[in-house]
């Protein structure tokens, strides 16, 4: 009787520590990641290594939008406040002209890549989606920011052209090439 | 060691201190199911109205509030047409463009209170799966279909909400058409418009979102490269959990006050025990040292004190267990956003009665390496 009841107290005890140990788990899908696996051999060939020479901005590059040329255009990452896609290869590239954040001292903006503080009209006549895509033209399903160091407030530069479906109001680039340039480290 | 019957029989030896002991571990325990189960509650409400294939557009940078969103009519034709992937039923694609307003209710009295509203087409069903109407008819113009908890976040009876009845919104009047159930989810504490008439009583021409159901979770990606391939439409594409797990990250400081009210009477309670275990233990601090003498060691006689303390703490945890179900499981806990349902889940019950041994195993133990260290001879002679 003694030995079932100190039993008892002992398996009640471990009851509590197994609930505590049962806490949360799952791993995310290996899946997407085997997806993206695939691709790899594809999306690191559009990462140049060196700089494109003569860019021109994200605002000047809407008047070469009807040429069909390929053109090199430079800006930063943002624009909005998730500019880079999920599971595309594509993201959204502002013009340097924009008042960001980060730029306003004493700014503390956890988000300074939206431009928030600049007006709402400039943000949406200096932007433009970058999209890589397949022979197909679909969008390649690859993250970027799993195959490149892309980030949000980022200074790039891509090689492209604009899309057939390309509008002034919803602008599109076809990219080829992606630069990164150098990150800021300095306070 | 010494026998359990002892400790089992010390326990009864001073009634009024069992029951001082008795009071503090319930009082303890009792409050920690109470915080547990308000915190899982709330937890529960915000992540089951969050559906892992359902996607949000709202208008960009609106994405914590869709009360504060607006985009255009059209918004909802373009995601049809626009983004692949969207669940089909029937031949119905389940994008819900929807109203999301916060008005007042009268109910009666002269009195009137803020209630959640939306604005729906018959195709919200669609994307809101886990909603169905368990009384009624979906509601023509002139008519709402109210949540069956409805009432609760109104502070008004049931009866008054039944179908038929008629409410005043706004100073309009509306007719009860049916009442619709949507399980664990804030949706149960909103009052459903035809889409037309919300926007007609309050003057609105845009919508608050559009509501995508995708074929799968990975469906965001295709939602969220639309809304960047349409940079002109200002939208922003928010998973459904996702926009959810935010609103519960602003709740997240009146969760922690909970736990803290709880832990400051807790330690409360816990300092008044260890001041009656200090107590206790000083007053058989004769009797210890007389069962040294008869040949127990010290870790025996430690072994009985936490066998008396456990057994007090898990009998504690018994009554706790009941008043928590008699005065709290079940209860429905309004907020802004909606109303849940606190309950005594199994990871609730079982983290308190780790807490209880865990009071059972910790508590005696400074009181009795205090009364166990004292020299054989001086302890005998106490009094």
């Amino acid at each position: 009787m003694k030995k079932a009841i100190h039993i008892l107290i002992g398996l009640l005890s471990c009851a509590g520590i197994l609930t505590a140990l049962a806490g949360c788990g799952g791993e995310a899908s290996e899946s997407a990641r085997g997806a993206v696996a695939s691709e790899l051999a594809v999306v690191p060939a559009f990462v140049l290594t060196s700089a494109p020479a003569d860019p021109m901005g994200v605002v000047e590059s809407f008047s070469a939008a009807d040429s069909g040329e390929t053109i090199t255009v430079t800006g930063r990452v943002g624009g909005m406040a998730s500019p880079i896609t999920a599971g595309y290869a594509a993201f959204v590239l502002a013009d340097e002209s924009l008042l960001f954040c980060d730029e306003v001292e004493g700014d503390s903006c956890p988000q300074p890549w939206d431009a928030c503080c600049e007006d709402p009209a400039k943000i949406k006549a200096s932007r433009v989606l970058v999209q890589f895509v397949d022979e197909a033209g679909m969008p390649l399903p690859v993250d970027l920011r799993e195959v490149t160091d892309l980030k949000e407030n980022r200074t790039v530069t891509v090689k492209g052209r604009f899309a057939g479906q390309s509008t002034p109001e919803s602008p599109i680039i076809l990219a080829e090439g992606l630069y990164l340039a150098e990150e800021d480290t300095s306070g | 060691m010494l026998p359990f019957s002892y400790a089992a029989r010390n326990l009864l030896r001073n009634p009024g201190r069992f029951l001082q002991k008795l009071a503090g571990s319930v009082l303890i325990l009792f409050l920690l199911l109470a915080a547990a189960a308000f915190n899982e509650g709330m937890e529960r409400l915000l992540q089951a109205s969050g559906s892992p294939e359902t996607v949000i557009f709202l208008g960009a940078g609106s994405e914590e509030s869709v009360e504060r969103s607006q985009i255009p009519v059209q918004t909802e034709s373009m995601v049809m047409a626009g983004v692949p992937g969207i669940a089909r039923r029937a031949g119905v694609l389940a994008v819900s463009g929807e109203i999301n307003h916060m008005g007042l209710i009268g109910v009666g009295r002269g009195k009137d209170v803020q209630a959640v509203m939306r604005g729906i087409r018959p195709a919200a069903f669609e994307v809101h799966r886990e909603a169905r109407i368990s009384e009624g008819l979906f509601p023509r113009m002139g008519e709402v279909l109210v949540g069956r908890l409805a009432a609760h976040s109104l502070g008004i009876e049931p009866e008054a909400l039944k179908p038929g009845k008629r409410i005043e919104v706004e100073e309009e009047s509306y007719t009860v058409a049916g009442v619709f159930e949507a399980e664990g989810t804030v949706l149960e504490s909103e009052i459903w418009f035809n889409r037309q008439d919300l926007m007609t009583l309050i003057q609105r021409d845009t919508l608050s979102a559009v509501v995508v159901r995708m074929e799968s979770a990975q469906g965001y990606a295709l939602a969220d490269l639309f809304a960047k391939q349409r940079l002109d439409l200002e939208l922003a594409a928010v998973p459904e959990s996702t926009y959810y797990a935010n609103l519960a990250r602003f709740y997240g400081p009146i969760r922690g006050m909970t736990w803290l009210t709880a832990a400051l009477v807790g330690i409360g309670a816990v300092m008044g025990g260890l001041n009656l275990l200090y107590a206790s233990f000083a007053a058989r601090i004769r009797e210890l040292a007389t069962l040294q003498t008869l040949g127990y060691g010290r870790r025996a006689v430690l072994v009985s004190l936490i066998q008396e303390s456990l057994l007090v703490q898990l009998l504690g945890m018994v009554l706790a267990a009941l008043a928590a179900v008699i005065l709290i499981d079940g209860s429905r806990v309004q907020f802004s956003m909606g109303t849940f349902v606190m309950e005594l889940s199994p990871p609730v019950i079982l983290a308190s009665l780790a807490a209880a041994l865990l009071l059972g195993l910790l508590g005696p133990l400074p009181p009795a390496a205090r009364s166990l260290r004292m020299p054989l001879p001086k302890a005998l002679r106490s009094h």
